[in-house]
């Protein structure tokens, strides 16, 4: 049982790991086409001194706004995975440990069951912008493949959270 | 008092109680604002709440994929890959070769390096911790004071919030509407102001107390020049982003880009040529890193997004603005008690909670009290039309804040650096950072009377 625990708990690091070294690459990727763009409009510039036109690229905006929408949700598990989330210490350092273990279990338990509703919302607003045939604005691109990474990152963000749960409650102490 | 107002008295009371139960700021925000608008469609029938949960099936996406906001984890890889690059260290070892042989010389370096540092990062704590790292040791080996060094540092780290580009001032603009760009460039003058004060307060107390900052040997002409030529690039690439916002040759998130990439460049670079710059390695980390500082804003600017909601119904800003037009208080007056009480939740919020937090509540006054929307310059209040009051007490607010990061009994950034020089008591530190305080109260000061040090250049430029 114990192995398998372990195992589960490597495998959901593993998994956030991935999908924040995914979601890195995505804005890798972000950074190349708007280096790209940018060059290209600074090509525009000295083409116009010998009347000719270089095109940026068309609905640069629109892809940007879609692959950081994937990019960040995937960055979102490995966030939880590193406890990054900001909280602020001041009176919690001066509490008793058991009551600072049982309030470090409750926000867990409502960290995890709001990602996973915010999970499910996407999976409604998913569907909803597939059965509307919903495209990007310039680009017209379908919107719906882009929040399926994000419906990926938020629900194993939840999972990292029943990770970090059962390990807060097994060892009894707060992180 | 009106229920839904009431409602929105408790959401504000129950969030501070949630933030001092260490419960996560953004997970505190998502929960008052849920539950918030769960209890004025109970007690106001007509705010339904089916409607409202309708729209988190949008609203996570809207606020992810938001094309405005792309340039804020762009601007934290491009800080990440440079602290993984080594360009803090590079930067505090020309400066202390350029300066270093002055007493305080390499306090003075290490200001000039955290402001450099800043510049690229765009966070105040990334700076801190990183300037720490790279600094303290080589304070600590020229037997400068512990007191004086941890203080110089922890006070060198605010310089983040305010040297643009920094991440703050973007999601400032972004809340109020403003130019992203105007706001770098009226964060320019104050920053450079805060730069002087900072060297001016370290002359100032190495004349006091020259035994906490003993006089080093000048660097061999070698070092010496190997040093400014690893500075020179550091500097360019600094200047190239902020001139290229500053001059509107580039929009943010072209220049986080475009800096991101010459930094990634340059460090690689800098492997192949001198084998101590970018590794795949450090790359990797830089990604990591960024995705868990990445993750955190985002999280607490969808958060703030849902309390803004909640106390939008409830009717809260609308509630303040009005007590303020019936106070009878001068608008100066309720602008500086909005400025002391940004200091005093400083000391237990962190920065950009606070802005989050905060500016959409003092915002509509601000608005009221200057004379609307639409007051011209000789009409309103504060003697600037609204566009230039966004970026007024935008700069006023994030000075402010940042104070916070060096008020005890919290400041993060003090921190940061206790937990960088563990036998340094934390008391010292504090008492180290006073001379910083007190300096930047003197720049709070002059900004408030005089406000085009923070006008002057964007209305120079626009």
């Amino acid at each position: 049982m114990d192995r398998i625990g372990q195992g589960l708990d490597q495998g959901l690091n593993q998994a956030a790991l991935l999908a924040a070294l995914v979601g890195g690459s995505i804005l890798l990727l972000i950074i190349g086409v708007t280096v790209t763009n940018t060059g290209l409009f600074i090509a525009d510039r000295f083409a116009a001194i010998i009347g000719h036109h270089v095109m940026g690229l068309s609905g640069y905006e629109d892809f940007v706004g879609l692959a950081t929408g994937s990019a960040v949700l995937l960055l979102m598990p490995y966030c939880q995975a590193q406890r990054g989330h900001l909280a602020v210490d001041i009176l919690a350092a001066h509490l008793p440990s058991a009551l600072t273990v049982f309030l470090s279990l409750t926000w867990l338990v409502i960290m995890m069951l709001a990602v996973f509703s915010l999970g499910v919302a996407l999976v409604f607003g998913l569907l909803e912008v597939r059965d509307d045939q919903a495209v990007s604005r310039v680009l017209g691109w379908p919107l719906w493949p882009f929040l399926v990474p994000g419906v990926g990152g938020l629900f194993l963000w939840a999972a990292i959270c029943v990770k970090q749960l059962v390990t807060t409650a097994l060892s009894g102490n707060a992180p | 008092m009106m229920t839904a107002t009431l409602i929105g008295l408790v959401g504000l009371a129950c969030l501070f109680a949630l933030l001092l139960l260490r419960m996560p700021v953004a997970l505190a925000m998502l929960t008052v604002g849920v539950g918030g608008n769960y209890a004025l469609s109970i007690a106001e029938p007509y705010l339904r709440f089916g409607p409202y949960l309708a729209q988190f099936k949008s609203l996570l996406w809207g606020t992810v994929s938001s094309y405005e906001l792309s340039v804020v984890p762009l601007f934290i890889l491009m800080g990440c890959v440079a602290g993984q690059a080594g360009l803090s260290r590079d930067l505090f070892r020309g400066l202390n070769a350029l300066v270093g042989h002055v007493r305080g010389g390499v306090a003075m370096a290490a200001i000039g390096a955290c402001a450099g540092f800043g510049a690229v990062s765009g966070s105040s704590l990334a700076t801190a911790s990183t300037m720490g790292r790279v600094a303290l040791p080589s304070l600590a080996a020229l037997r400068y004071a512990p007191r004086f060094a941890t203080g110089t540092l922890a006070a060198g780290g605010t310089l983040g919030i305010l040297i643009p580009p920094s991440v703050a001032l973007v999601i400032y603009a972004i809340i109020v509407e403003a130019s992203i760009i105007q706001m770098f460039q009226a964060a320019a003058l104050p920053g450079l102001l805060a730069i002087i004060f900072f060297i001016l307060t370290i002359a100032v107390m190495v004349r006091l107390r020259p035994q906490d900052a003993p006089l080093t040997d000048p660097l061999d002409p070698l070092e010496k020049r190997q040093a400014i030529m690893r500075l020179l690039p550091v500097l360019g690439l600094f200047l190239g982003i902020i001139l290229g916002l500053g001059l509107g040759l580039f929009t943010p998130t072209p220049a986080a880009a475009i800096g991101a990439f010459a930094v990634i460049l340059y460090g690689f670079a800098l492997t192949v040529i001198t084998g101590d710059g970018l590794s795949w390695a450090g790359l990797k980390k830089a990604l990591l890193d960024s995705a868990v500082t990445s993750g955190m804003i985002y999280f607490i600017l969808f958060g703030a997004e849902v309390l803004k909601t909640f106390f939008a119904r409830a009717g809260l800003p609308q509630l303040l603005a009005d007590w303020a037009a019936i106070s009878g208080f001068e608008p100066l007056a309720i602008l500086l008690l909005m400025l002391a009480l940004l200091i005093l939740l400083g000391c237990f919020m962190d920065s950009l909670s606070m802005i989050l937090v905060v500016v959409p509540f003092f915002w509509p006054v601000l608005v009221l009290l200057n004379g609307g929307d639409m007051v011209s310059a000789q009409d309103a209040a504060f003697g600037m039309d609204s566009e230039s009051l966004k970026l007024w007490f935008g700069i006023l607010a994030l000075v402010v804040v940042e104070l916070g990061l060096i008020t005890p009994p919290v400041g993060l950034n003090v921190f940061i650096i206790a937990q960088l020089s563990p036998e340094t008591p934390m008391g010292d530190i504090f008492r180290g950072v006073l001379p910083f305080f007190l300096a930047e109260l003197v720049r709070i000061a002059l900004l408030v009377g005089l406000p085009f040090l923070a006008l002057g250049l964007p209305g120079l430029l626009r």
